[in-house]
């Protein structure tokens, strides 16, 4: 079999820029932004990812919460490659699910992937982020967690 | 004496690379839809329990469930670990009400537990309106922490198109 390459992951400097182009190319974000601490880089045999949640609020509207997917380095993934599952938690005691997507895939050959969990739980409480992703391997998924984003009022 | 030196700074290197790929493996979370949750190689910190986390910067956060008249545990799935998980979990139903789902129903699962598509499978989903190929979305019942009573339903992902949509 193919050996496990462990391609360079981004820097700091492109995860941000990514992570910035990625705001403004996203409809709709506005407002308060709530990004995860850190990003979960994880390794297939044939690609390299990381993850990361977003919390998106804007007074008076509803959140929205959004996990996203990235390949490591330049070029693309074929299509059904990458997937993500997002999941919108109202900050409580314990927190409680509002809002969640099934598994969604990239179309087309792409380097990035937003899945996003929308219309929210109503504007005023306090929600946060917190999906998981999926790559392909080879011969199936392999499923990866992610860390929460910061909780943010909507 | 040079031999001492040629062989303490390669050990160095290799403690320090142990140390934090070590550091790296327990910082990284888990999934909650992993394919087989009885697979857990990442031993678990020993964090204290409670039911507020004892961090949010990607430590290990659990949240104790309670446990039902009929044995079953029920609580948040936002805990960062898959053996955390109740098993109803609590979600905010359509109507408001909070209550609680199934494990099963959360993770989609029905009879293969955890079982994930094939590529073909994928390729041949249904693309949404954000342009993302989707499994399809399901609704499921939503019940009261002893999972007799059912109070209303919970959407996870866009519903079918029979009956009212959400």
């Amino acid at each position: 079999m193919g050996s496990r390459s462990r391609k360079r992951v981004p820097g700091v400097m492109s995860l941000l820029l990514g992570a910035a182009g990625w705001l403004f190319l996203m409809p709709g974000l506005a407002g308060a932004q709530g990004i995860a601490q850190g990003p979960n880089y994880h390794y297939t045999k044939i690609y390299n990812y990381y993850n990361f949640n977003v919390i998106s609020t804007t007074t008076g509207q509803p959140a929205q919460a959004f996990i996203w997917v990235f390949k490591t380095g330049s070029g693309n993934v074929p299509a059904g490659y990458m997937s993500g599952l997002a999941i919108m938690f109202k900050t409580h005691t314990p927190p409680i699910v509002c809002r969640m997507t099934t598994w969604q895939y990239n179309s087309t050959a792409s380097a990035g992937l937003a899945v996003d969990a929308k219309p929210g739980c109503g504007a005023g409480p306090v929600y946060f982020s917190f999906g998981d992703s999926r790559a392909y391997n080879g011969s199936g998924y392999t499923t990866y967690g992610s860390y929460r984003s910061p909780s943010e009022t909507s | 004496m040079r031999w001492q030196t040629v062989v303490a700074i390669p050990a160095v290197c290799l403690a320090s690379v142990a140390a934090l790929g070590l550091s790296i493996g327990l910082n990284s979370p888990t999934p909650r839809f992993a394919a087989n949750h009885s697979a857990q190689t990442r031993s678990q910190t020993n964090h204290a329990r409670g039911n507020h986390p004892a961090s949010l910067s990607g430590s290990t956060v659990h949240y104790i469930p309670k446990v039902n008249s009929q044995g079953e545990t029920y609580g948040s799935a936002a805990g960062d670990s898959p053996t955390q998980l109740p098993d109803l979990i609590e979600v905010s139903a359509s109507n408001g009400a909070i209550g609680y789902i199934t494990k099963a129903a959360f993770l989609g699962t029905t009879s293969q537990s955890g079982t994930s598509p094939t590529l073909q499978q994928v390729l041949n989903y249904p693309k949404n309106s954000a342009g993302n190929l989707a499994a399809p979305g399901r609704t499921v019942a939503v019940y009261t922490s002893n999972a007799t009573t059912q109070i209303g339903t919970f959407t996870i992902g866009t519903p079918p198109a029979s009956g009212s949509g959400g």
